[in-house]
């Protein structure tokens, strides 16, 4: 299946990426994912709210809640992040495990849709949105989703936010196959004309390279304003990104 | 019980995250909900869990609002079940 879409405002947050900084392809050539440069602030988050909030929570509110970003365009929200919470469900299963009181903070915080329930409550936003873990396809299905929403809405936007924690060594399972878990959220503006990208689901060929989460070999690869195509792995075969 | 008012209040700053308020600024007698610290529900069941965790005193369904009046009924309480 090929998705002919459009993206545009592309916002990206990471604690390893300086706020202040210039989204380039260099800022994906060699990371230092481990590195501290900023720290999410959920600024556009009540306070009393704030203090609740996970860091990814609030990493994913600042890439789709700033003034570069045109969330009223948005028609319909697709959140997509393969591992989600995690941190707080090992938190939770940990307490469980050694028989210990359960934060109500923590636990209410916890569930794959946190960040967007706490962004349709901080926008009063009632446009539909939904929730998506796909495995290392986690972006790509997060697009197919949209393409199935603009089919069926041709002139709207969806706005996609791709976001990830680091994992912690515990939890890491696909580190054997390679993939590095990485912290970070892109939200971007995703319609249907004038299309700019082009991804084939269950393509065929050898993948670039799997180092990096697929949001993240995404953006290195489209930032470089690309003319050669990039096969990223799928969950039982390959994706493949051309530029339009 | 000083000391044990001081330790209550550096378990509510921790405890709740409230990065922007220091033990100095809450004082032993000021209300924690509403016009006090501006406390929650939630934060209440937080404070019962860190109580717990911390000092191992559980509050079941007791007079919940006069231990949670201030800093200093909240001691005291501990004080009392932890003796």
């Amino acid at each position: 299946m090929k998705l002919d879409l459009r993206i545009d405002h592309l916002t990206f947050r990471a604690p390893w990426v300086d706020e202040d900084a210039d989204l380039t392809a260099d800022l994906f050539t060699k990371p230092d994912l481990k590195a501290s440069l900023s720290k999410p602030k959920g600024k556009a988050a009540p306070m009393g709210t704030r203090r609740r909030m996970t860091p990814v929570s609030k990493m994913v509110i600042d890439a789709a809640l700033n003034d570069e970003f045109p969330v009223d365009e948005m028609d319909y929200g697709v959140f997509s992040s393969r591992h989600g919470e995690a941190t707080q469900k090992a938190t939770l299963a940990e307490n469980v495990l050694y028989r210990e009181p359960i934060s109500p903070t923590i636990f209410s915080q916890s569930v794959h849709n946190t960040s967007a329930g706490l962004f349709s409550i901080f926008r009063k936003c009632r446009k539909p949105t939904t929730s998506i873990a796909a495995g290392k396809q986690t972006l790509s299905t997060a697009l197919l989703e949209s393409h199935a929403y603009l089919a069926d809405h041709p002139n709207a936007k969806v706005m996609v936010v791709a976001f990830d924690e680091m994992l912690q060594p515990a939890l890491n399972i696909d580190k054997d196959c390679g993939e590095t878990s990485a912290t970070y959220a892109l939200a971007m503006m995703v319609s249907r004309d004038n299309p700019n990208l082009s991804v084939q689901l269950n393509a065929e060929g050898e993948a670039n390279d799997f180092e990096l989460p697929e949001t993240l070999q995404f953006l290195r690869w489209w930032l470089a304003s690309p003319t050669d195509s990039l096969v990223t792995p799928g969950q039982n075969s390959l994706v493949a990104w051309q530029a339009v | 019980m000083e000391k044990l008012i001081a330790e209550v209040k550096d378990l509510i700053i921790e405890t709740l995250n409230l990065e922007d308020v220091s033990a100095d600024e809450i004082g032993n007698e000021d209300p924690l909900f509403d016009e006090g610290l501006g406390l929650d529900s939630i934060d209440a069941l937080e404070i019962g869990v860190a109580i717990k965790k911390s000092y191992g005193v559980e509050l079941k369904g007791e007079d919940t609002d006069t231990h949670f009046a201030s800093v200093t009924a909240l001691a005291q309480f501990i004080e009392s079940r932890r003796a």
